[in-house]
């Protein structure tokens, strides 16, 4: 499994995603920039330029016609994918942390941290498939959800819900029409760093600072799974095919290290059996925290984003296809 | 990638692990089912709105 090395950032990744065919990885950077991958061979389609800070976060539209970004610079950006035009942006009090185009691609999801007195914000846009004009410069809906500060959210199934992971390591599900909170699960002992939906969005992983990656059913927030590791989490992705595994990563940072670990700060993706709860294997290769997984969406290879500013692409071996557990 | 040796694993443990599947099998057939009628009702209203939409411009 000799992984393609993406390098086109200088600084730390943030957020990677595949697109829904997954020729395309579209990957963000506190460097400011967007990039675009094809996934089989790792050349660069593209970049997307015009931030002013480090982007927090991305997502890609089912048809790959139009992408969203989140920065630090106060803005959220549309572009359009092909010719790396941006077609909107939109400009906030403080930085856009997360990004979501909804089921069927007709809005956008954003999350706006509160920082000097401005709360946190979660704003719904109207973007129907990027025609210009018909893209909103004001928002459908703003909610400024009460409790701790969200970090990060997703479209739950049919849109009926936001689901939300916040800053003390709880869920909550939100009425995209009213911004109500209709229900919320402890579910972490410390902040949630991730949250990726399922194919179908019935249910989400989790990752935290806690050390833990966990399985939630949407509807009822229960807790289904847990993966308890020795290192923060990151990220934590679901492997939508071939294998019923998670992928999930972190790492302690260089400078909260206070002694020197045997694994040297434990850089590995791991994989587990999503039902099971047990650990399958690792994948090392990063010099630094992983901060981003995503999965192929034909569950055929996995790509990576780390603090040490690479994406590893890593195409699958034979092996782990027919891998099976004993039962 | 340390896969597990295969002649190691006790019957209790592939108890538990055919146990595991099972009840996953069963919540995954249930949820999906569950989704399967909210998208019918969710197709339903929306084929409602689009009716009523054309109605209103007939009106006009």
């Amino acid at each position: 499994m000799r992984p393609i090395l993406l390098q086109g950032h200088e600084r730390s990744l943030t957020q990677i995603k595949y697109n829904r065919e997954g020729d395309l990885l579209f990957s963000v950077s506190k460097d400011h920039v967007i990039n675009a991958w094809f996934s089989h061979n790792g050349e660069r389609l593209g970049t997307y330029d015009g931030h002013g800070g480090a982007v927090w976060t991305v997502d890609v539209n089912s048809s790959s016609t139009l992408l969203i970004s989140g920065s630090a610079d106060n803005t959220a950006k549309l572009w359009d994918v092909s010719n790396g035009k941006c077609l909107k942006s939109w400009e906030f009090k403080t930085a856009v942390r997360r990004v979501q185009f909804s089921e069927g691609d007709k809005m956008v999801l954003l999350v706006t941290e509160p920082r000097m007195g401005f709360p946190a914000t979660v704003q719904i846009f109207d973007v129907q498939n990027g025609a210009t004009e018909a893209v909103s410069s004001e928002p459908l809906y703003i909610f400024h959800p009460e409790g701790p500060k969200i970090t990060v959210a997703a479209w739950g199934p049919l849109n009926k819900y936001i689901v939300a992971g916040r800053e003390n390591g709880s869920v909550a599900l939100i009425d995209p029409q009213t911004g109500d909170i209709i229900s919320t699960n402890m579910i972490h002992e410390a902040t949630l760093t991730d949250l990726q939906m399922s194919t179908d969005r019935t249910y989400f992983i989790t990752s935290s600072k806690d050390k833990s990656a966990k399985i939630i059913e949407t509807e009822s927030l229960e807790v289904l799974k847990t993966y308890t590791t020795d290192t923060p989490l990151n990220s934590a992705a679901i492997m939508p095919k071939v294998q019923e595994f998670v992928v999930i990563g972190g790492g302690q940072e260089a400078m909260d290290v206070t002694r020197t670990s045997s694994r040297q700060g434990k850089f590995e993706c791991r994989f587990w059996h999503k039902i099971l709860e047990e650990e399958v294997g690792r994948v090392r290769g990063h010099f630094g925290p992983i901060n981003t997984i995503a999965i192929h969406p034909d569950g055929r290879s996995f790509a990576s984003g780390g603090e040490d500013g690479y994406v590893r692409v890593h195409h699958f071996d034979d092996d782990f296809f027919t891998f099976k557990f004993q039962i | 990638q340390d896969m597990e040796s295969s002649s190691l694993v006790s019957s209790a443990e592939r108890q538990r692990r055919r146990q595991l599947l099972e009840e996953w099998s069963n919540w995954r057939q249930r949820v999906e089912a569950d989704l399967v009628s909210d998208r019918a009702a969710a197709g339903q209203q929306v084929a409602a709105a689009t009716a009523e939409d054309e109605e209103a411009e007939v009106v006009d």
